[in-house]
């Protein structure tokens, strides 16, 4: 389901609505604010992090993006409108004695890093999210891992990394 | 939505403290207080927030760091609320810890006065500790009414296409399509309980595929009344934010830990029950740690969620499961969209 944001509905006096009229103005904006979630976003395949070095992850399963926003290409998705989108990402790893970081990017500007020190007896996490305003068309989100030492990301069911986008508000 | 990114506050050892947020990104409602009580947002209207916060600490070598969340609720005294709580590291970019809760506003009085949230910081790494205030790395806070929180049984708004004459439009169409509608996207699903005793969760040596499962005794809101012992039920359809929370007291081995939500959903893993772990983090040995995990789940109505805990400990030895206040042992949902 592909809508725009809707704008305020204006009912005009001594105006007859049709059925068009009636979708537009109260099924398409209620269905709007019902549908909100923009993308879910997985990894099923490991991806091998190099040692404190910054890599975008490559999310190869798309669970739903209603928008078509994804770019597996480039790893990335592009805002269908303008507004403030909430941006969840969960990365995991495989075991690693140091720390682990994920952050949100947001065209090219990292927002925030959530770095957790992670054990080296059992599988690592770091997560990480923010709200962010976004232009259509022209901003993009990426997620990225950090990690103190190489590791491997975890294609464990429980513990796959993914990331959500969610449209909050105009 | 706000950020300290200019003040480099600085938090006292073993004192839970307030955050100051010096710059608004979001504020439709103009609920943040930026002078003198810089930190909290004084909700405009009542209902449940979801209430969200990250700290930036710098590179340390000792003791615990915690993201909290203060709050006045229902006209009470100042709580806090601990989040996640972790030993950092000395030369990480940064050690960020985070927390989420839903906590209800109902004194509604304006800035200054009545229910207020905010961010808050815990450390007891020995001495005080200046926050991290980069472009790309700063304590964080978000908060958003999520649900009037109040009974109900609505079902997810059918939106049905509107009739054409000669189809009469009915009221029970429109009770259905519109008030109907308007009445549960403000009041959709949510859910939060505590666990307010004390038990053990014994020491495992790897993440399970399926979690031990923590009951919760303290319901805190449960509109569509579903929960119950260890297991909440979607009451209806929709993509779920979920936060699982666990604080253990850890033992002298303490090695690992991690808060899992055990999933019994046919969206996942083909229907059979598994634990989304939030992977694990390092422990500090006897004392107060909390892990944390949160997802965006597609659930369907029925499909179940519980509280998992995982605890490693070198001596094979158990943590104890906490549920007292700050440091708390919890589990909510929120309906986020169909």
């Amino acid at each position: 389901m592909t809508l725009p944001a809707p704008g305020a509905p204006v009912f005009v006096a001594g105006a007859a609505p049709q059925v068009s009229d009636m979708t537009s103005l109260v099924t398409t904006p209620f269905t709007f604010c019902s549908v909100g979630v923009a993308a879910r976003l997985e990894q099923r395949t490991v991806q091998a992090i190099a040692a404190t070095t910054l890599t975008v992850i490559s999310f190869d399963t798309v669970l739903e993006d209603p928008y078509s926003g994804w770019n597996a290409g480039s790893n990335s998705w592009l805002a269908p409108f303008s507004g403030y989108f909430e941006v969840t990402l969960t990365v995991g790893t495989a075991a690693v004695n140091g720390t682990v970081a994920a952050s949100v990017v947001v065209t090219g500007n990292q927002y925030t890093m959530g770095e957790i020190a992670t054990p080296s007896t059992n599988e690592g996490n770091a997560t990480c999210s923010f709200i962010v305003p976004m232009i259509a068309g022209f901003d993009f989100i990426q997620g990225e891992v950090f990690a103190t030492s190489a590791v491997n990301t975890s294609t464990n069911v429980g513990l796959r990394s993914c990331m959500e986008i969610r449209f909050v508000s105009m | 939505m706000g950020s300290q990114l200019a003040t480099s506050q600085s938090v006292t050892n073993n004192t839970l403290s307030g955050v100051f947020i010096d710059a608004e990104l979001l504020d439709t409602w103009n609920g943040h207080r930026q002078n003198s009580n810089g930190g909290n947002y004084y909700a405009p209207i009542q209902g449940i927030y979801l209430c969200q916060a990250a700290i930036a600490y710098p590179g340390l070598s000792s003791g615990m760091v915690a993201a909290v969340i203060q709050t006045v609720s229902g006209g009470g005294g100042l709580t806090f609320i601990g989040g996640q709580r972790v030993p950092p590291r000395a030369s990480p970019r940064n050690n960020q810890p985070y927390a989420a809760f839903l906590l209800a506003q109902t004194q509604i009085l304006g800035w200054g006065n009545g229910d207020f949230v905010g961010p808050a910081a815990f450390q007891n790494t020995g001495g005080a500790v200046t926050l991290v205030n980069l472009s790309n790395q700063f304590p964080w806070f978000s908060a958003r009414l999520v649900s009037q929180g109040t009974t109900s049984s609505l079902p997810v708004p059918p939106l049905t296409t509107f009739p054409s004459p000669p189809t009469v439009l009915s009221s029970t169409f429109m009770n259905t399509n519109v008030r109907d509608t308007v009445k549960f996207l403000v009041n959709p699903p949510v859910f939060q309980a505590f666990y307010s005793n004390s038990a053990s969760l014994a020491s495992q040596t790897t993440l399970p595929a399926t979690g031990t499962l923590l009951g919760m005794n303290n319901t805190y809101v449960d509109n569509y009344t579903t929960f119950s012992g260890t297991v909440w039920t979607a009451p209806v359809a929709g993509i779920y934010f979920c936060y699982a929370q666990v604080a253990l007291t850890t033992n002298t081995g303490a090695q690992a830990m991690a808060a899992g939500l055990t999933v019994t959903s046919s969206n996942y893993n083909s229907g059979t029950t598994f634990t989304y772990w939030g992977g694990t983090q390092g422990c500090l040995s006897s004392t107060t740690n909390v892990a944390v995990t949160k997802r965006r789940l597609r659930l369907n109505a029925n499909d179940t969620l519980s509280l998992a805990g995982f605890y490693r400990d070198s001596g094979a030895a158990a943590a104890t499961v906490l549920g007292a206040a700050p440091w708390q042992t919890t589990m909510f949902t929120v309906w986020e969209s169909a």
